[in-house]
């Protein structure tokens, strides 16, 4: 195998006393897809931010091609052929496509800006790279994977050597992700390093060629992907094996009332005919593409939207009112995919946060009761495994996962009997994640029923006593989990199409 | 985000974390301030003195508590200052006219509240940028003010009159008691301090307010009549922004219509130097107290150093910029 | 909605230019608002006059005086409404010049009152009427010297006098200012006092006897007034304070709810005009006295004034009287008539 092209060595990092990398080691080479792993809090994007120049290391080297490098920001990093393409894309969703490549460095002619030379340019790129983007079009109107798209085409242009993706995945559809996976299959074959940072188990064997696995701030080691299975790479980030088996049939017995009954739903653009029944006990899984309007449904049953027409049925009784509110009070819980937006108040601390939707349950005479509310929390971060240094901790500065159960904590407080979990598991690690399913199928058990939107097939699979499929507003089919299986799901998810 | 540094509280210093809380840090400087002020300043530390800071302290507090839960809604409230001198002129207008002083008083907050629901209703039902909307009342109320005054100034019943009694809630003067008199608004200025501080921090609105300050969608979806609470936030400015007109006509004695514009931004700027963010979800009432006070020192400070009062302008904006600046600097710092 | 406002608005222009096609003249009044009440008893002796003389008088002004843009509107508007005169109390004299030459331009005659523009307005300006100010701060600084001789020309120490001015655009304001500040250097005498306290007026003697402490707010707020205020009364040796109007003159009354210094055997106050907390302060003897002018008296003779000059008599500069009045004597009848609460 080739000479690497980047070394790091005994790299160290600490934030006001608090050592967040100690002594960890990474090296790429030409022509290779590296992946990263590690749970949240490992230390993955700490290392990227201090190889692109966004933090400095306390100590360490860092070789490329074999000379010793020190960025003291992005812009020198960028210089040197070092890209990052993030997470959370940052771009100006008003320009075209083009400009939004080119910004910073766009051909002049003259004192002016040539728009024609850089949407040629842009061309030239996007063929090079195979991808079927307009290079004219307003980047607001594409979708985050075509926007992601444009971004890897922005990195490419800048001549990079190295690239690295922060979860590339977390937004894009199958059949996007099935895109990345060729165009960073030919950046590969143009000898461009990679480093692939990921939670999804499947991509990682998919894609890469190794695997470096992080833990608390620390380097556990690397694996040739090829030799080495998905358990390996697990009880490397875990120290435990946390897959459970899928689902091979329903624990809902077929007398199980009917608690939530949704019929004709229509709501807006995204909402077009959905009617389902969803038992106690049950989990009902929601499948679909992007866009398919499964989110929108969601909010639209819970009164986040307006209705336009359908009926809704809670323990046979009809929903009359139109508010989040009424739902609640209904005895529905909605977890939002968007936890940023929709799901925590970040500035407020964990009790705050858990006790909000039954703070009424907590007030004595004019005052809340801080020991009584104190109590519960305390009750759920054990119950639920929260990781926090006390109830009083800031969410803010939480990890995703631990975000999310405080988030279901809070409506668990509510003894809400119908979950709506919306992606319960996006952008967050494994551990995290197994601890979910477990919590999820707990709950199932004590009475309470889960609708679960996910645009993981295996998560879909491994969760639902039965599946329902959507497709451009509409509900296309509908499966016991016996029958289910990837291809009938996916041709139910494209049947409009 | 990848490092947690909050899992592991111990290994940061208290003196640093202490720093890092904005209301702290204005404490401190409201104390080097005023220490400055007694030993650079000649008869700055007198009765007197103190007592002109508190007169010159009670509107824009009364303002500032007020405008801070509206702040903390992630809202604005640019109406205050020019709602105080309206509801003011208005109650001041019928006493001119006879009507008995203590009901025309309570008008006066009334009035004040009624401003807020209409500031309330148009920012949460209406939907209209909060900016905007008290933009609009800020005007309707100065032009109302002047309209019902026909733009003539309206004084209030002296203290020498019987119906000047009202002016003992901020001040008691008597030849028994201490030149100076007694400061009676400071008790009703710390007692409404002191409950509006638990409201804000230990009651159901106050924490409501405070939650969809900091994500508004994730209060509603948690089945909370945000419509409900925002409006109150509102109604409470304006509530204050009444009572903030008494505290000003018992020291200032004469209203002028047309006036009231920039006592918005004095209690706004008292509010963020006391670490209340402008994004909402982040603040204090005690922190607001504290911003408010050093604002008035400041003020009254400057001419015993020699310097002419339009230097408090300066001053302020200074104190302000540098006030979010920390601030700011902290989050940063927090983020990482 | 917009509608209708059109039509009440083209209404209540009709109905305006029926009157005008009457044979009355029209005299516009611009002045500077009704935050005072002194301007209340202005607009009566306009009106007064406007029905001895036969004229329509329109009275307007700001809503606030620190609003000079606003003033100017409402005198581009009566040059504007080409009327048969204009009366004019210029809040900030430079800011008006352009609107005087358009009226000189248009041939309509302005009468200056209680605040002149100064300069030379190329015959625009007819008239002006109003109380001397400088006189009238000079009679209020001579007051205050005789009551307080023995303190300052005895004392072994430095004494202070405190002047309290609203602002430094207002020409009215400004004279009495200077008015004062003139005449107490002279009764003092100009070797041994020094003017401090505000670059307009500034004139530092060293080893002064007497000190005069001017104090100027940065903005027209109450806030800001009693600041200053407060800054001179915590001068040591204070022996009178001189408030140049009514807005300085109630500040010097609130201040001294705390301070308490005012008083016939302590700090000498001296106001300008009335007002009721001013009025009462004289009456209960915290103010020594104060000078009051003919607002009504002024109201009246600028528009006796605008209608001769209207008709193309010849007219002139009028001081209108002032009085200085005491608890002893503000009930005469003279007097109490140009007081107002």
């Amino acid at each position: 195998m080739a000479d690497p092209i980047l070394v790091m060595q005994g790299i160290s990092k600490a934030f006001a006393g608090v050592p967040a990398l100690t002594d960890v080691g990474f090296d790429l080479r030409a022509g290779e897809v590296h992946a990263l792993m590690g749970e949240n809090g490992a230390g993955k994007s700490t290392l990227m931010k201090i190889l692109t120049g966004i933090y400095t290391r306390d100590a360490g080297t860092i070789l490329l091609n074999g000379t010793p490098v020190t960025f003291e920001n992005p812009r020198e990093a960028q210089d040197a052929g070092i890209v990052i393409v993030h997470q959370e894309l940052n771009l100006m969703p008003h320009l075209t496509v083009a400009q939004n490549i080119f910004i910073g460095r766009e051909p002049m002619r003259g004192r002016l800006i040539d728009d024609q030379q850089m949407i040629q340019d842009a061309r030239k790129l996007f063929d090079l790279l195979n991808i079927d983007i307009n290079p004219a079009e307003t980047m607001g109107n594409l979708t985050v994977g075509r926007q992601q798209m444009a971004e890897i085409a922005k990195a490419i242009s800048t001549d990079a050597r190295i690239i690295v993706f922060d979860e590339p995945t977390a937004a894009l559809t199958e059949k996007e992700t099935d895109e990345l996976f060729k165009i960073i299959a030919d950046l590969r074959s143009k000898g461009i390093g990679i480093i692939y940072i990921s939670h999804r188990m499947d991509e990682i064997k998919r894609i890469t060629d190794r695997v470096t696995v992080m833990r608390d701030g620390e380097y556990v080691g690397t694996l040739i992907t090829a030799d080495s299975t998905k358990d390996d790479i697990i009880k490397m980030m875990v120290g435990r094996v946390v897959y459970e088996t899928p689902k091979t049939h329903s624990t809902v017995p077929p007398d199980a009332p009917v608690v939530l009954k949704v019929e004709g739903l229509r709501a807006g653009r995204m909402v077009k005919d959905v009617s389902f029944e969803l038992r106690r006990g049950e989990i009902l899984g929601v499948a679909g593409l992007m866009g398919a309007g499964r989110t929108e449904m969601a909010r639209a049953i819970f009164g986040a939207d307006r209705r336009d027409a359908g009926e809704i049925y809670v323990n046979g009784k009809k929903l009359r009112g139109t508010t989040p509110k009424d739902a609640v009070e209904a005895g529905i819980s909605y977890l939002s995919e968007d936890r940023k937006r929709f799901g925590v108040m970040a500035e407020m601390d964990v009790t705050e946060n858990t006790t909000l939707a039954t703070l009424e349950d907590y007030v004595s005479g004019p005052f809340i009761n801080n020991t009584k509310e104190r109590h519960t929390v305390r009750t759920y971060i054990s119950q639920l495994k929260i990781k926090t240094p006390s109830e009083r901790q800031q969410v803010r500065k939480l990890s995703g996962g631990n975000q999310q159960k405080i988030v279901i904590a809070k409506w668990l407080v509510k003894n809400s009997q119908i979950l709506i979990f919306d992606e319960p598991t996006r952008g967050i690690d494994v551990g995290a994640k197994a601890e979910i399913y477990e919590l999820m199928n707990k709950l199932v058990h004590e009475g309470k029923s889960i609708l679960m939107i996910s645009s993981e097939l295996t998560e879909i699979l491994r969760m639902s006593d039965r599946v329902m499929v959507m497709c451009e507003g509409y509900k296309t089919a509908e499966f016991s989990i016996e029958e289910a299986n990837q291809e009938n799901i996916m041709h139910a998810a494209t049947l409009r199409n | 985000m990848d490092t947690n540094p909050a899992l592991r509280p111990g290994q940061q210093g208290r003196l640093k974390r202490l720093l890092s809380n904005q209301r702290t840090v204005a404490l401190l400087a409201l104390i080097v301030l005023f220490l400055f002020f007694c030993v650079a300043g000649d008869n700055f530390a007198s009765y007197t003195t103190f007592m002109s800071i508190l007169d010159s302290s009670y509107y824009i507090g009364f303002l500032a508590m007020g405008v801070t839960f509206v702040i903390m809604t992630g809202g604005i409230d640019l109406s205050c200052g020019t709602v105080m001198v309206c509801c003011a002129l208005i109650s001041g207008q019928l006493i001119k006219n006879g009507f008995p002083v203590w009901p025309c008083l309570v008008l006066c907050i009334i009035l004040g509240g009624m401003f807020g629901l209409l500031n309330g209703f148009m920012v949460s039902v209406m939907k209209l940028p909060a900016f905007i909307a008290t933009l609009g009342t800020m005007m309707i109320s100065r032009g109302l003010g002047s309209i019902i005054t026909a733009t003539a100034s309206v004084t209030f019943p002296s203290r020498r009159s019987p119906d000047g009694a009202f002016r003992n809630i901020f001040k008691m003067i008597s030849p028994d008691l201490p030149t100076g008199g007694l400061p009676t608004g400071l008790v009703l200025f710390l007692v409404l301090a002191l409950v509006m501080g638990l409201v804000l921090g230990k009651t159901k609105p106050g924490r409501y307010i405070t939650a969809l300050g900091s994500n508004k969608e994730a209060t509603r979806l948690s089945g909370i009549n945000i419509v409900k609470w925002e409006t109150l936030a509102y109604v409470l400015s304006g509530l204050f922004a009444g009572l903030a007109g008494i505290s000003y006509a018992a020291t200032y004695s004469t209203l002028l219509p047309g006036t009231g514009n920039g006592f918005e931004l004095d209690a706004i700027a008292g509010t963020v130097i006391g670490g209340t963010s402008l994004s909402g979800g982040i603040g204090s009432i005690s922190g607001t107290i504290i911003g408010v006070f050093i604002m008035s020192v400041l003020k009254t400070g400057l001419p015993f150093v020699g310097l002419q009062p339009h230097y408090q302008l300066l001053f302020t904006g200074i104190v302000l910029v540098i006030a979010v600046f920390v601030d700011v600097m902290n989050r940063q710092r927090q983020k990482t | 909605m917009k509608k209708r406002m059109v039509l009440a608005m083209t209404f209540v222009l009709c109905a305006a230019s029926v009157a005008i096609a009457g044979e009355k003249l029209n005299i516009e009044v611009v002045s500077k608002g009704f935050q005072h009440d002194f301007w209340v008893q202005v607009n009566r002796g306009c009106t007064a006059a406007g029905e001895e003389f036969g004229a329509n008088v329109n009275f307007v002004g700001p809503a606030s005086e620190s609003n000079i843009a606003e003033q100017i509107e409402q005198l581009s508007n009566a040059v504007n409404k080409k009327p048969d005169a204009i009366c004019f109390a210029a809040l900030s004299p430079e800011s008006s010049m352009d609107m005087i030459f358009q009226a000189r331009d248009a041939g309509i005659p302005v009468i200056t009152f209680d605040s002149d523009i100064g300069g030379d307005t190329g015959g625009a300006v007819k008239a002006f009427v109003a109380t001397d100010n400088k006189d009238a701060g000079a009679a209020a600084a001579t007051e205050m010297y005789n009551r307080l001789k023995d303190k300052l020309t005895g004392s072994d120490y430095v004494v202070h006098i405190g002047v309290l001015s609203q602002d430094t655009t207002s020409q009215s304001v400004g004279d009495r200012t200077i008015g004062f500040i003139e005449k107490m250097v002279e009764l003092c005498g100009a070797d041994t006092t020094s003017v401090e306290g505000h670059v307009k007026y500034n004139k530092h003697v060293v080893g002064a006897k007497v000190v005069l402490d001017v104090g100027i707010p940065a903005e027209t707020t109450d806030s800001q007034m009693n600041t200053v205020t407060q800054t001179v009364f915590n001068k040591s040796n204070l022996v009178g304070v001189y408030a140049s109007n009514e807005f300085a003159a109630k500040s010097m009354v609130n201040v001294d709810e705390t301070f308490q210094l005012l008083g016939p055997d302590k700090v000498i106050g001296i106001g300008f005009d009335s007002g009721i907390v001013q009025v009462e302060a004289v009456r209960e003897r915290i103010l020594y006295g104060a000078i009051t002018q003919n607002p009504y008296m002024i109201g009246y003779l600028s528009v006796k004034s605008a209608v001769e000059a209207a008709k193309g008599q010849p007219v002139k500069d009028i001081a209108v009287p002032f009085f200085f009045y005491t608890a002893d004597n503000m009930n005469n009848p003279e007097i109490a008539s140009c007081l107002y609460e």
